[in-house]
């Protein structure tokens, strides 16, 4: 409004002579929103495993099909996850690479070491879902829904104008949802008795944690360089 | 043209609505003040019987070339906005979204025949041809005259020869397989260019004036007038309710979107 301040002033005019404005009434709209919730199915499904070899008796016995669909499910959206972020951080590279911010050579060492991690998580996760004999190339509906959620990030960070500041806050909000996936996918295997499973997340849970905190270490010196 | 114009307008205010309410951003921000955000003839009162959207088309030996320009821009203009809404719309997750997008789209499917319609059949496949890269050549021309941003002034230019281009090779094409001359058909200048700059008083004398106009075959009539075929036909699509007015339900554009606006404004005196 500010930079067009006469013509802005004439829209807001010509705006306010239209009909009053009664309280904002969205009735209609959530009205024809609320049954297509109502009616719409699933976003995708979950194939059944080719085995259950690598499944504990405490999932077998109950199995019913939910409990390892959604252990499966968990395993696949962290597994997309890790593999796309594995993609998301070798573009911030090629970003810090190119424009050499102040600390490029350390933050560029930081981001390699954390890159490299995403992708043992991923290759991880893939012998854990062969192991217990899902397939691990699906999509499944979680991968599909939460690489949806990141389809920002990677338009903030592949931008060819947006700054490294701009592009760390962006890779922060995948790491910060990472960590706290890891804790609750934690919790579902202990839930299902995976106890084998334990280490080897928490170890990767440990490891996003640590992520978080060298991202937000670089956004906060990147933030003050433009002081 | 100021029959489609004040329903491409009301189009605006809808999907100014739909970006405020959906995603809670301020359509001033792309608009930046050249135009008004209001309602114009409401997009649910657009949908007509299809031998009511076709118009009586210009005579090629008797208007001047700048009518066959616009009556060409328009057209492409329509096209490119209804293939845009039917690519664009189901890119969205939100039904109403989707909504909006398919009932936009489908009026203006309508406008592509109400302008396609202008053109005289009787013009021959070459001469239409003709008539298109003339029309590009010379939209481009009016972009390179009015751009102020030279790397994008150069764009236009080098597009603007391009054109130039095409328009010489249809010619020879014309001359060689038609026997005529294209000067018949383009004279010997191009018109003034478009201008592009904000139309705000002619848009508010329109609306005032012609909002409730209607169609009935290729004419233009008074709302009450309007064909019995038309009304039907928007009785049976709006059957269920529409989008459009669902989704604006009370809407009236304030700056910085209609969250912050605190309190209903008194109407200043």
């Amino acid at each position: 409004m500010q930079t067009a301040p006469g013509e802005g002033v004439r829209t807001l005019e010509f705006s306010s002579e239209q009909e009053p404005h009664p309280a904002i009434d969205h009735g209609e709209a959530q009205e024809i929103r609320a049954r297509y919730f109502q009616e719409a199915g699933r976003v995708g499904s979950m194939p059944p495993p080719v085995t259950m070899k690598g499944l504990s008796k405490t999932v077998v016995q109950s199995i019913k099909g939910d409990p390892v669909a959604l252990l499966l499910d968990e395993l696949g959206q962290r597994a997309a996850f890790e593999r796309t972020g594995t993609r998301l951080y070798a573009a911030l590279i090629g970003k810090v690479a190119a424009l050499q911010p102040p600390k490029a050579e350390s933050m560029l060492a930081d981001l390699q070491m954390i890159q490299e991690e995403e992708l043992a998580h991923f290759h991880m996760l893939v012998q854990v879902i062969n192991d217990l004999g899902g397939d691990p190339t699906i999509l499944t509906p979680g991968a599909d829904v939460s690489s949806v959620a990141s389809m920002g990030l990677l338009q903030v960070i592949t931008d060819p104008r947006t700054t490294v500041a701009q592009s760390l806050e962006a890779i922060q909000t995948a790491e910060l949802t990472d960590t706290v996936c890891w804790e609750a996918l934690i919790e579902l295997v202990d839930k299902l008795d995976q106890q084998k499973l334990l280490a080897p997340f928490q170890t990767a849970h440990a490891a996003e944690m640590r992520h978080t905190d060298t991202i937000k270490r670089w956004l906060q010196t990147c933030t003050l360089e433009q002081v | 043209m100021r029959f489609g114009l004040l329903e491409d307008f009301d189009h605006l205010y809808r999907y100014s609505e739909m970006l405020d309410r959906l995603e809670g951003k301020d359509a001033n921000n792309i608009l930046q003040g050249y135009t008004d955000i209001v309602p114009g003839r409401p997009t649910t009162d657009e949908h007509r019987a299809p031998e009511d959207d076709v118009r009586r088309p210009y005579q090629r030996e008797q208007v001047e070339l700048i009518t066959k320009l616009h009556t060409t821009l328009i057209t492409a203009a329509e096209y490119q906005t209804h293939d845009y809404y039917m690519n664009i719309g189901p890119l969205f997750a939100d039904p109403l979204a989707r909504q909006l997008y398919a009932e936009i789209a489908a009026i203006e499917e309508q406008h592509v025949t109400q302008y396609g319609s202008l053109s005289d059949p009787g013009e021959s496949w070459l001469e239409k041809l003709l008539i298109h890269e003339a029309t590009e050549a010379w939209t481009y021309y009016s972009c390179v005259e009015q751009e102020s941003n030279p790397r994008l002034k150069t764009i236009w230019e080098r597009f603007l020869e391009y054109e130039l281009g095409h328009v010489a090779y249809v010619g020879e094409l014309f001359k060689k397989h038609e026997r005529r001359d294209p000067a018949e058909v383009l004279g010997d200048a191009l018109p003034g260019p478009l201008v592009f700059a904000p139309q705000r008083d002619f848009v508010r004398d329109v609306l005032a004036e012609e909002v409730d106009l209607r169609a009935k075959l290729t004419d233009y009539v008074p709302k009450d007038e309007e064909s019995r075929v038309s009304r039907s036909a928007r009785k049976v699509l709006n059957a269920e309710g529409s989008p459009s007015n669902a989704s604006s339900e009370g809407y009236r554009w304030s700056p910085g979107t209609e969250l912050a606006r605190q309190l209903p404004r008194p109407r200043q005196e």
